[in-house]
C-alpha cells in the first residue's frame, strides 16, 4: 500500500528551489500585479444615457411614459368605476376586489387609502402596483430633459422630435389633472428632484388648486399646437395623443376647476398649509365656468374638424329591427373599436375583463367564470334612464310610474326589449333605448351576433332568478341587484364548445358626447340655457332616439318649462350625463364635481331580491347596503398617513 | 472462520481462476456487510498507564492517525493490537499525551510487548495545536475567541451535520425549521444575529480552506472531519477582511498518516418518526362546525353538510359513500428506516500518505407508496461523495497536499410545488401542507379498482367544489408523479508547503488553489389523475363517475393516463481560489515566541444561470492578509491581524478595506506567583481582542454594483401598445437601481473578552463576552417621499446595530479508580442585539413605540390583540380595524386589536414590537457520559430560549377554500373556539368561517407563541468489545451501539414541535432510532 514516489533524489534541490521561487513570486506578484484583477464590469453596461443615443431606445422611453395611463378599462383599476354608487359587485368578492368597491362602503382610511395613485397602492397602482403616478411623472422628465436637449436622439427627425415632445407634456399634464382630481390641491413636479437630493430638498409642498389648475393648463397649451390633428399611421400610432385629445383633457380640467367642489367651496376656506398659504380660492368665481366653456368649444372644434362624429350602426347583413339596430348603435358607440365618436381610446387598457364580470350566463354550457355577471346597477341607476318619451320616469305625465315595483307582463310588440310573456317589473317597461341597450335584467333581451335565431326575434333572454341560468347561484358569481350592465359587453361576444370569446375594445377615455355635454354644461352656467347648449344636448338624444329637449318636456313633462330655466337646465344636463356616460366611471367624478355626494352617495344601494325564485318575491326592493359618505372628508382623497410622516411639508386633507 | 476465509480469498487471489474472482467480490462483500476485517502483521500490546501517584485507569490509548483505541481499565491495563510499525498515543485529560512506537520495544517471550507508560501531568497543554485563519497557532498562544468541538460530538444518527450544530457550539445561535430529507438544514448564526437588511448574515465557511454553501457542511462526515473550528472574533475573523464579520466556520478534514493501511467502518440503521404530527378532529366534528362557520358568518347560508351526512358518517356506513378520511394516518408512515455507511482508508509510507474515505447515506421520506404505481413517490435522498486526501513528500522540506472531493445527491420525491412567495418548496412539505389543506369528508383516496375492473388508472376520489373545480386530493397529489434532482459538487484542490528553513528556521511558504464547479437540475414527472365520484344506484351498487375525463361538463385538468414530463430549474457555478502564503514562527532564547503571516487571496466565481448582465459578471475577491504574533514567556501575549480586500461590488475608490485587530493574552497561572493556587486551578488564561471586519456580501442577491445604475432597456411592464390592430408595441425602459458610489460594506468593530480554566484537572471553563458593533449596515432611504417617483429604492450605508453576548462551555471529565468515568459538558450562548440607528421617520409623538431603535435586530413588529369581541356591536362601537367593515368583514368573536396611538382606526401605526425575536437570543446545550468498563451510555439535552414564534393563522384556518383546497380542522381548534353559544373571548380560535377573515391573520400577539423548548436530544448506549475478542476477530476496536436523537422535548406549545417555528405544517423534524456498527481493522 506504499505509493511510488516517482521524483528522484538529484531533483530534490531543483526542485526545492522551484517550489521556493514560486511560492515567493507568488506572494510577491499575486497582489500587486493583479490591481485590474476586480474591474470586471465591460464597457457598454445599459445605463440610463443609452435610453437616448438613438432613435428606436428614446420610442422606447416614449412608451415607457405612456405605459402608466390608468387603465380605466378595467374597472377594479378606474377608480370612478365602483367607489361611487353606480355600480354594485357580490360580498364575496369572488375573484373580484376592488378596493374601489370598499371604498364605497366606507372602507377608505387616511392610514392605507385605497386606490393610492400617488404610491401606487391599492389598485392605485394599476396592475400589479406598477404605475404610481409621481413615477410617470419623473418618467416624463426624464425624456423631456433629454429629448428637449437636441444633441441628444441625434437620429431623431425635427418634426417627431416635436411631436413627442408635446405627446410628453401631454402625458405630465394628464398624471397631474389626475391626482388634482383626486387630492385636490398637489405638489406640481415640473422638474425632478435629483436622487442625491437631502432631506429639505425632497420634502415638496402641495400647491394652491389654483395653480395646479393653471400649470397643467399651461402645459396642456404648449402640447397641443405640436400634437397631430389625426393619426395618419392608423395601423402604428392609432391610441397615440392627438390635438383633440388634448383640447378635450383641458375643456375636463377647466370645467372641474369652474365645478362648486373646487370653485368658491366654503368648505376649504381654511384649508391653509403649514405656511398659512390657502390652498383653495374659497371665492366663487363664474368667469371660471365661461373658460370652461370655451375649453369646451375648442375641444368639439378640433374633435370634428378631424372627423370625429358620434356613432350610428352601419347595418349588418342579419334581418334586424329598428329597434335592435337603435339598440346596436348605442351599445357599439361604446364598444366598436376606434368607433368615429372615441376621441381618445387607449389600446393599452382593453375592455375584456371588464365584459368578463359584466356578461351574464346565458348559455348553460362553459365554466361560470366565463360570464360572472358581477357588475350590477343599483336599482336608483336603473330608475335614472328616462322613459321612453325621454324625460325622467317621475315626470313624465302619459306613463305612470307610480307603481314601478309592481309586476307586468311584456308584450308582442316589447319582444325586442322584454321576452314576449314574461314577467317583470314595471320599472323594465316603456323606457328610452339607452335602458335596454345598457342594462338588462330578468326577462330582458340581449341580443348577440351568436343569436340562435340569426335573427333579434328569439334571441337571448336573461333569465335572473335564483337557480335559473342568470341567478345567484354560484357562490360569487353571480349579480347583486338583478340589472346587468349590457352596455361594456361587445355584441361579437361567443359562447362556443371551446369557450367564451369577448372582442376586446381600446377604453374610450374621451367620447365625444362627454365634450359635448361639457360644453352644454359649462355654457349653461355660464350664459344660462342658450341655443347651444340645448343643441349639442339634442345631438345626443336625437342619436338615443329621444325627442329634443325642448319637445320633450313640453310634451310629456309635468314640469313642462323646466329646460327654460338656467337651474332646470342644468339638473336636465346632469341627469343626461347620468345616462349618457353611464358605467363609464364618469359619474363618481360628476357627483363629487358637483359637490352632491353627500346627498347622493348617502342614499342606500337597492336592487331586487336576487335570492328568490318566486317571481312576486324576486320583486321585492331588497335594501343591499347603506353608503355612508362623510362630508367634506370624502370629497378628497386622503393622503397616506405615512407619506405626511416622511415629508412634514404636506398636509392632510380635511377631515381625514 | 471468517477470517481465514477472507485472508484466503485476499491471499491467494492473484493467483485465482477468473472463477474465483467472483467468489473473492463475494467474499469482500461479506467483509464490508459484517464489518468484520483482517489485519497484517499485528502484533499484540499490553501494559499499564500509571503517573506518579499510581495507575490510571480510563486512559485513552490511540493508534497513532486512526480511530482506533482503547482505554486502560480500573487497574490500569490494556491491551491492543496494531502493526508492529504502529505508534500509540496515550492521553488523559490532564496530562501530557505520548506517543510511543512498538518498534522501540522487544517481543517477551510470549510475543507479546509490553509497553508500561507514565504520564506526566500537563500543566498547561503547551503544545497543542490550534487552528486558527489561514492556519494553525499553538493552543496557548491563542488570544482570539475561538470554539473548537470535537469531531465526536458532531456524531449522530444523522446525514446531516447542521442538526448537530445547536446547544454543542459555544457562540453558535442555531435552530432546525424542517425534518424533510434534502431540506432539513438547520440555520445556524455566530453569535446571533449581527445585521439586518437583505445580505449575508449567516457565517463564512470553510472547509480545508474552501469556502462552501451550508449544504457543503450538512453533507459533511463527522467521521472525516479531523477538527471542527468556529472564529468568533475579531482577531480570529480579520484576515477574512470583508468577508469575516459574521463570524467563520473552519473545518479541517483528515489526512493520512504513515503507516500500515486502516479501515474504519461504520454502517447505521435508523428507524426515524416525526417527533410530532399535528391532530386532526374526527370528521362528525368536522362536518358539524363546517356547518357552524357557514352559518354564523351568514345565518341564510346553504349548509355545507346535510345531517344525513353527518349522521351516516358518525354511524360509519359505507366509506366510499360517506368518506371518513384523516389524512395524515393515509399519507403519512409511522416511521422510516434510514442506512448509513461510511468506510474511511488511511495509510501511506514516508514519502506519501493518504486517507481515502467513501460516504453512502439513504434518507426516506415518511411517505407512503402506493402499489397503484410502479415509481417510488416517497422522498429518497441519496447522497454519496468520495473524499481522497493525498499528501506527498516532494522533498524533506517540500509537500504537497492534493485534495479531491466529489458530493452527489440524487434526490426523489413527490412533485414539489411553489408557496405563495413563488418560492419552490419540495414534496415532502407539500404533502404535509396537503393533508391540513383537504376536505376530509367529501371523497376517498381511492375506490377500489373493482368498481370498474375494465379501468387501468387508479381510481382517485374527487367531488366538485361549489365554485365547478374540484377539490385537492392530497393522496392523488403524492402518488401521481415524483420529481428528481441531482446535485454535484466536484472540488480538486492543490496545496503546496514549503519549508524554507535553508533560508532562516522557522519560514516557510505555502500556495493553495482549488477549483470547484457545483450543478444542478430538477424535473418531474407526474400523469394528471382522473377523479371519481360515487352514487349509490338503486339496487344499493356503488357507481362510479369520472370528472374530468376531458369534452363538456368536464370539471378540472382533464386526467391523462401517461406521464407527463416538466423540466425544472438548472444552476451550474463555478469558482477558482488562489492564496499564497509565507509563516514564519521561532522561539528565541526560549522566552521570544515570535510569528508572522502573510498571504495573499483571490477568488473568482462565476453564475451559469445568473439571470441578468450585471449578475452574470464574475464575483471577485482579492486581499492580503496578515499577522504578527508575540509571546514572552509563554504568559504574555500580543497579536496583531489584518486583511486588505477588495470586492468588485463596490466602486474604484471604495473597493479595498482595511480590516485590522490586535489582541493582548495573560496566561496568568504561568506566573511564579500563582504557584500555590496551581492545584485548584491549574491554568488561568485571560484574552482580550479589538478589530474591524467586514461584510462585503450586502443588499439583496440582484443588487450587485451599488455604483452602477442598473436599467432595465426592455422592460415588458413597461411597454406601451398602438395601432388599429394593436399592432405595434415596444417595450419600456426601468431603472431598477440608481448608482450610489457611496456604497460599501458593513464594518463590524469587535471587542471580546475570554477566559479559560482548568480547575482540579476536572473541570474545563471558557467563557467570553464580546460586544460587536455593526455600522454602515446598507438599507433603504426612508426620508425621500413618494412625490420623487423614484422607482427603486435609494439605498445607503446609514444603518447601525450592536450585538453583545456571552459564550460559556464547561466540561467536567473524571475517571475513576474502578474504571468508572464521568464526562460532563455543557455550553451556553447567550446572544442580543439592538439596533443603534435604523433609517425611519420622525413619528408623531404618542407613536414612539414604532422606533426600532433600541430593539432587537430580529424583533417583530404586531398588533396588541386584547380579546376577541364579544358580539358585532362591540365591533362596530370600537376602533375601526383595518379596512375592514365592522359587522360585514369582521364582527363578534373576531380578534380585537388595541388601537395603541388612538386615532380611531386600526392601521400599520399600531404596530408595537411584540415577543422575543424570531431567532432565539439563548441557544443550550448540556450532557454526559458515565462509562463503566466497556460500556457507555450518554445523553445530551438542547435548549432555546428567549425566541418568539407566530403562527400562520391561514394555514391552519379551517374550512377554508384555499387555492381550491378546502382545509381540515386541528382538533385544538374544535376544541377551543369562539362561538355564539359559548363566547369564550379567550378561545385558541376566534370565530369559525368558511373564509379567511383579514382581520384575524395578522401578526399579532394572538399568534403569538414562547419559542422555549428543551429537547432530549440524543442518548447513546454503547459497548466497546472487549479488547480480546476484537483481537479474535483481527480488529483493533468494535463498537457497538443504539442511539437517538429529538426523543423528548418539553414546551408550552403542543401544536407541533416547537423548533418549527410558526409555520408548523411544514415536514415534522424527525426522532430517530439506530442501531450502528463500527469497527477498525
Amino acid at each position: 500500500m506504499k505509493l511510488n514516489v516517482v521524483l528522484k533524489t538529484k531533483n530534490k534541490s531543483r526542485l526545492l528551489r522551484g517550489t521556493s521561487l514560486f511560492l515567493l513570486s507568488a506572494i510577491l506578484l499575486v497582489f500587486p500585479a493583479c490591481k485590474r484583477y476586480l474591474d470586471i464590469v465591460p464597457d457598454n453596461v445599459a445605463t440610463i444615457s443609452n435610453a437616448f443615443t438613438m432613435r428606436t431606445e428614446a420610442e422606447k422611453y416614449l412608451f415607457t411614459c405612456y405605459s402608466f395611463l390608468p387603465r380605466d378599462g378595467d374597472p377594479l383599476y378606474n377608480v370612478g368605476y365602483l367607489a361611487g354608487d353606480e355600480l354594485w359587485i357580490p360580498t364575496q368578492e369572488w375573484d373580484f376586489l376592488s378596493y374601489g368597491w370598499r371604498m364605497a362602503r366606507g372602507g377608505q382610511s387616511a392610514a392605507n387609502p385605497y386606490l393610492d395613485v400617488w404610491n401606487g397602492y391599492y389598485q392605485g397602482g394599476g396592475p400589479g402596483d406598477n404605475y404610481g403616478l409621481f413615477k410617470a411623472i419623473r418618467n416624463c422628465n426624464i425624456f423631456l430633459e433629454n429629448v428637449q436637449d437636441e444633441t441628444k436622439v441625434r437620429d431623431l427627425r425635427p418634426d417627431e422630435r416635436v411631436r413627442w415632445i408635446a405627446e410628453v407634456k401631454f402625458l405630465k399634464a394628464y398624471y397631474h389633472f389626475y391626482l388634482l382630481r383626486m387630492y385636490g390641491p398637489i405638489p406640481l413636479v415640473d422638474k425632478n428632484i435629483d436622487v442625491s437630493a437631502t432631506e429639505a430638498e425632497v420634502r415638496v409642498k402641495r400647491m394652491p388648486f389654483d395653480d395646479c389648475v393653471n400649470f397643467i393648463a399651461a402645459l396642456l397649451d404648449e402640447a397641443a399646437p405640436n400634437l397631430p390633428a389625426i393619426i395618419t399611421d392608423r395601423s402604428s400610432e392609432l391610441g397615440r395623443i392627438t390635438r383633440p385629445i388634448a383640447l378635450a383633457i383641458k375643456a375636463k380640467l377647466l370645467l372641474m376647476a369652474a365645478s362648486p367642489l373646487f370653485n368658491g367651496n366654503s368648505d376649504y376656506a381654511g384649508f391653509k398649509d403649514h405656511e398659512g398659504i390657502s390652498l383653495f380660492n374659497s371665492s366663487f368665481d363664474a368667469s371660471k365656468w365661461k373658460k370652461a366653456a370655451t375649453a369646451a368649444k375648442a375641444a368639439i372644434d378640433a374633435a370634428e374638424s378631424a372627423g370625429f362624429s358620434l356613432y350610428t350602426f352601419p347595418g349588418t347583413t342579419f334581418k334586424l329591427s329598428d329597434t335592435t339596430l337603435q339598440q346596436l348603435t348605442l351599445r357599439c358607440a361604446m364598444t366598436e373599436r376606434w368607433n368615429s365618436e372615441h376621441v381618445w381610446a387607449n389600446p393599452n387598457s382593453r375592455a375584456d375583463f371588464l365584459q368578463r364580470t359584466a356578461m351574464p350566463k346565458l348559455v348553460s354550457t362553459g365554466a361560470s367564470g366565463d360570464a360572472r355577471m358581477q357588475l350590477a346597477a343599483p336599482l336608483k341607476i336603473a330608475e335614472l334612464f328616462y322613459t321612453r318619451n325621454g324625460v325622467p320616469i317621475n315626470e313624465d305625465k302619459t306613463l305612470d310610474f307610480s307603481n314601478k315595483y309592481s309586476i307586468r307582463t311584456a308584450t308582442r310588440n316589447e319582444r325586442f326589449y322584454v321576452k314576449e310573456g314574461y314577467q317583470t317589473a314595471r320599472l323594465n317597461f316603456d323606457r328610452e333605448p339607452r335602458f335596454y341597450a345598457d342594462l338588462s335584467f330578468d326577462g330582458g333581451i340581449w341580443y348577440k351576433y351568436d343569436s340562435p335565431s340569426n335573427s333579434d326575434e328569439g334571441t337571448y333572454s336573461i333569465e335572473g332568478k335564483y337557480t335559473q341560468m342568470s341567478g345567484a347561484t354560484h357562490v360569487g358569481y353571480y349579480n347583486e341587484t338583478g340589472y346587468y350592465i349590457k352596455k361594456v359587453v361587445d355584441w361579437n361576444m361567443v359562447n362556443s364548445s371551446n369557450g367564451v370569446t369577448y372582442r376586446d375594445y381600446p377604453w374610450p377615455e374621451i367620447r365625444l358626447p362627454d365634450i359635448y355635454l361639457m360644453y352644454a354644461e359649462a355654457l349653461n352656467e355660464s350664459d344660462g340655457p342658450v341655443a347651444d347648449v340645448y343643441e349639442y344636448v339634442n345631438r345626443i338624444r336625437k342619436r338615443a332616439g329621444l325627442m329634443n329637449v325642448q319637445d320633450a318636456w313640453t310634451t310629456y313633462s309635468n314640469n313642462p318649462t323646466k329646460y327654460t330655466t338656467k337651474d332646470g337646465m342644468r339638473e336636465i344636463i346632469h341627469q343626461e350625463r347620468g345616462i349618457e356616460l353611464a358605467f363609464e366611471g364618469n359619474r363618481y367624478w360628476d357627483i363629487r364635481r358637483w359637490k352632491k355626494a353627500a346627498e347622493t352617495f348617502n342614499q342606500p344601494i337597492t336592487g331586487w331580491s336576487v335570492f328568490q325564485q318566486a317571481t312576486t318575491d324576486y320583486y321585492r326592493v331588497r335594501t343591499i347596503f347603506s353608503q355612508n359618505f362623510v362630508a367634506p372628508r370624502d370629497y378628497l382623497w386622503p393622503l397616506r398617513t405615512y407619506d405626511l410622516t416622511v415629508n412634514p411639508n404636506l398636509i392632510q386633507n380635511p377631515g381625514w | 472462520m471468517k477470517k481465514k476465509l477472507l485472508q484466503r480469498g485476499l491471499f491467494y487471489s492473484s493467483a485465482r481462476k477468473p472463477r474465483s474472482v467472483f467468489k473473492i467480490f463475494i467474499y469482500c462483500i461479506l467483509l464490508l456487510g459484517s464489518t468484520s476485517v483482517f489485519a497484517q502483521e499485528n502484533v499484540n500490546v499490553r501494559g499499564t498507564v500509571s503517573d506518579t501517584t499510581g495507575t490510571l485507569p480510563g486512559a485513552s490509548i490511540k493508534i497513532s492517525g486512526t480511530n482506533r483505541g482503547t482505554s486502560t481499565d480500573v487497574n490500569g491495563r490494556y491491551n491492543i493490537s496494531l502493526h508492529k510499525s504502529g505508534r500509540l498515543l496515550f492521553t488523559m485529560i490532564g496530562y501530557k499525551p505520548r506517543t510511543v512506537s512498538v518498534a522501540d520495544y522487544e517481543k517477551n517471550s510470549e510475543g507479546v510487548y509490553v509497553i508500561n507508560v507514565k504520564l506526566q501531568n500537563d500543566d498547561n497543554s503547551l503544545n497543542e495545536v490550534a487552528v486558527v485563519g489561514f492556519g494553525t497557532q499553538k493552543k496557548a498562544s491563542v488570544v482570539s475567541s475561538i470554539t473548537s468541538i470535537s469531531p465526536k460530538e458532531l456524531k449522530g444518527p444523522t446525514s446531516n451535520l447542521t442538526t448537530m450544530i445547536a446547544g454543542r457550539v459555544a457562540g453558535m445561535i442555531a435552530y432546525q425549521r424542517s425534518g424533510e430529507p434534502g431540506a432539513d438544514n438547520a440555520q445556524f448564526f455566530i453569535r446571533g444575529l449581527g445585521t439586518f437588511g437583505s445580505g449575508k448574515v449567516d457565517p463564512l465557511i470553510l472547509i480545508d480552506g474552501i469556502e462552501s454553501t451550508q449544504n457543503d457542511l450538512a453533507r459533511l462526515q463527522a467521521d472525516d472531519i479531523s477538527s471542527f473550528n468556529v472564529l468568533k472574533d475579531a482577531t480570529a475573523s480579520a484576515v477574512y477582511g470583508a468577508r469575516g464579520a459574521n463570524g467563520v466556520v473552519l473545518v479541517l478534514t483528515k489526512s493520512g498518516v504513515a503507516g500500515i493501511t486502516k479501515f474504519s467502518f461504520r454502517a447505521e440503521t435508523s428507524v426515524s418518526s416525526n417527533t410530532k404530527n399535528f391532530q386532526f378532529a374526527d370528521n362528525v366534528t368536522y362536518m358539524k362546525l363546517a356547518n357552524e362557520a357557514a352559518l354564523t358568518r351568514d345565518p341564510l347560508a346553504i349548509l355545507p353538510y346535510l345531517q344525513t351526512k353527518i349522521d351516516a358518517t358518525a354511524a360509519g356506513e359505507n366509506p366510499l359513500l360517506y368518506p371518513d378520511n384523516n389524512w395524515i394516518k393515509q399519507l403519512i408512515k409511522d416511521y422510516t428506516i434510514n442506512n448509513r455507511y461510511n468506510l474511511n482508508i488511511s495509510g501511506g509510507g514516508s514519502k506519501a500518505s493518504y486517507y481515502v474515505a467513501g460516504t453512502y447515506n439513504i434518507d426516506n421520506g415518511a411517505l407512503k407508496v402506493d402499489g397503484l404505481n410502479n415509481f417510488n413517490n416517497n422522498i429518497k435522498l441519496k447522497n454519496y461523495s468520495v473524499r481522497s486526501n493525498v499528501n506527498i513528500n516532494l522533498t524533506n522540506t517540500t509537500e504537497a497536499i492534493i485534495r479531491v472531493y466529489g458530493q452527489f445527491d440524487d434526490y426523489s420525491g413527490p412533485v414539489g410545488g411553489y408557496d405563495s412567495n413563488g418560492k419552490r418548496i419540495n414534496g415532502g412539505q407539500k404533502i404535509f401542507n396537503q393533508a391540513i389543506w383537504s376536505n376530509p369528508v367529501m371523497f376517498p383516496a381511492v375506490y377500489p379498482a373493482s368498481l370498474s375492473p375494465f379501468t387501468t388508472h387508479p381510481l382517485f376520489g374527487n367531488a366538485i367544489t361549489p365554485f365547478n373545480t374540484l377539490y385537492v386530493n392530497p393522496y392523488a397529489e403524492m402518488v401521481k408523479g415524483y420529481s428528481q434532482y441531482n446535485a454535484s459538487t466536484l472540488q480538486t484542490q492543490l496545496e503546496l508547503k514549503q519549508d524554507l528553513k535553508f533560508i532562516t528556521p522557522g519560514l516557510n511558504a505555502r500556495m493553495m488553489s482549488y477549483a470547484r464547479r457545483y450543478s444542478y437540475f430538477d424535473l418531474s414527472r407526474e400523469y394528471s389523475p382522473f377523479y371519481y365520484s360515487a352514487t349509490e344506484q338503486p339496487d344499493g351498487s356503488i357507481g362510479l363517475q369520472v370528472l374530468n375525463p376531458g369534452g363538456i361538463g368536464s370539471v378540472g385538468a382533464t386526467g391523462t393516463e401517461y406521464l407527463n414530463y416538466s423540466e425544472g430549474s438548472k444552476q451550474l457555478n463555478s469558482t477558482f481560489y488562489l492564496e499564497a502564503a509565507v509563516n514564519y514562527n521561532r522561539t528565541f532564547s526560549e522566552k521570544h515566541a515570535v510569528g508572522a503571516m502573510l498571504i495573499t487571496t483571490m477568488r473568482n466565481y462565476l453564475s451559469g444561470n445568473a439571470g441578468s448582465l450585471q449578475l452574470s459578471l464574475p464575483s471577485r475577491n482579492q486581499g492580503l492578509s496578515g499577522r504578527a504574533t508575540y509571546g514572552y514567556d509563554n504568559r504574555y501575549l500580543a497579536e496583531f491581524n489584518f486583511g486588505y480586500n477588495g470586492s468588485e461590488r463596490f466602486s474604484k475608490d471604495d473597493r479595498f478595506g482595511f480590516f485590522p485587530s490586535f489582541g493582548l493574552g495573560y496566561i496568568v497561572s504561568n506566573e511564579s506567583f500563582f504557584k500555590p493556587l496551581s492545584k485548584v486551578i491549574n491554568s488561568l488564561k485571560l484574552r482580550a481582542t479589538y478589530g474591524l471586519v467586514g461584510n462585503d456580501q450586502i443588499g439583496a442577491d440582484g443588487d450587485r454594483f451599488f455604483y452602477m445604475s442598473e436599467v432595465n432597456m426592455n422592460s415588458g411592464t413597461y411597454g406601451a401598445t398602438f395601432g388599429e390592430q394593436y399592432g405595434y408595441y415596444k417595450n419600456g425602459v426601468l431603472v431598477s437601481r440608481y448608482a450610489n458610489p457611496l456604497i460599501t460594506w458593513e464594518r463590524s468593530k469587535q471587542v471580546n473578552f475570554g477566559a479559560d480554566l482548568k480547575i482540579l484537572n476536572a473541570i474545563d471553563l471558557t467563557i467570553d463576552i464580546y460586544k460587536n458593533s455593526r455600522s454602515n449596515i446598507l438599507t433603504g432611504r426612508t426620508y425621500i417621499p413618494s412625490t420623487m417617483g423614484l422607482q427603486a429604492a435609494v439605498q445607503a450605508n446609514t444603518n447601525k446595530a450592536e450585538s453583545k453576548g456571552v459564550d460559556l462551555s464547561l466540561n467536567y471529565n473524571k475517571s475513576f479508580a474502578n474504571g468508572l468515568f464521568i464526562q460532563t459538558r455543557g455550553n451556553f450562548t447567550y446572544a442580543t442585539s439592538k439596533i443603534l440607528i435604523y433609517d425611519e421617520p420622525t413619528y408623531n409623538g404618542n407613536e414612539s413605540y414604532r422606533y426600532h431603535v433600541g430593539l432587537p435586530i430580529d424583533q417583530t413588529f404586531g398588533y396588541i390583540a386584547e380579546r376577541l369581541f364579544i358580539d358585532d356591536n362591540e365591533a362596530k362601537n370600537s376602533p375601526l380595524q383595518f379596512s375592514g367593515i365592522p359587522g360585514v368583514n369582521y364582527g363578534g368573536g373576531d380578534i380585537k386589536y388595541r388601537d395603541v396611538n388612538g386615532d380611531g382606526i386600526i392601521s400599520d401605526a399600531d404596530m408595537v414590537p411584540i415577543g422575543y425575536p424570531k431567532t432565539p437570543e439563548i441557544i443550550y446545550g448540556f450532557g454526559g457520559t458515565i462509562g463503566y468498563k466497556g460500556f457507555d451510555i450518554s445523553a445530551f439535552f438542547q435548549g432555546s430560549a428567549r425566541s418568539s414564534f407566530f403562527i400562520n393563522s391561514q394555514n391552519i384556518a379551517p374550512f377554508v377554500y384555499n387555492q381550491g383546497s378546502q382545509n381540515g380542522l386541528l382538533s385544538a381548534i374544535a376544541d377551543s373556539h369562539w362561538s355564539e353559544e359559548n363566547r369564550n373571548t379567550y378561545a385558541l380560535w376566534p370565530r369559525l368561517s368558511p373564509v379567511f377573515v383579514d382581520n384575524n391573520d395578522k401578526t399579532s400577539t394572538w399568534w403569538m407563541r414562547n419559542g422555549n423548548f428543551l429537547r432530549l436530544k440524543s442518548v447513546e448506549i454503547g459497548y466497546n468489545v472487549s479488547s480480546r475478542l476484537v483481537k479474535k476477530l483481527a480488529m483493533n476496536s468494535l463498537r457497538i451501539y443504539v442511539n437517538g436523537t429529538n426523543l423528548g422535548v418539553i414546551s408550552s406549545y403542543k401544536l407541533w414541535d416547537p423548533e418549527m417555528g410558526g409555520n408548523g405544517l411544514g415536514y415534522p423534524v424527525q426522532s430517530v432510532y439506530n442501531i450502528g456498527v463500527s469497527a477498525s481493522f
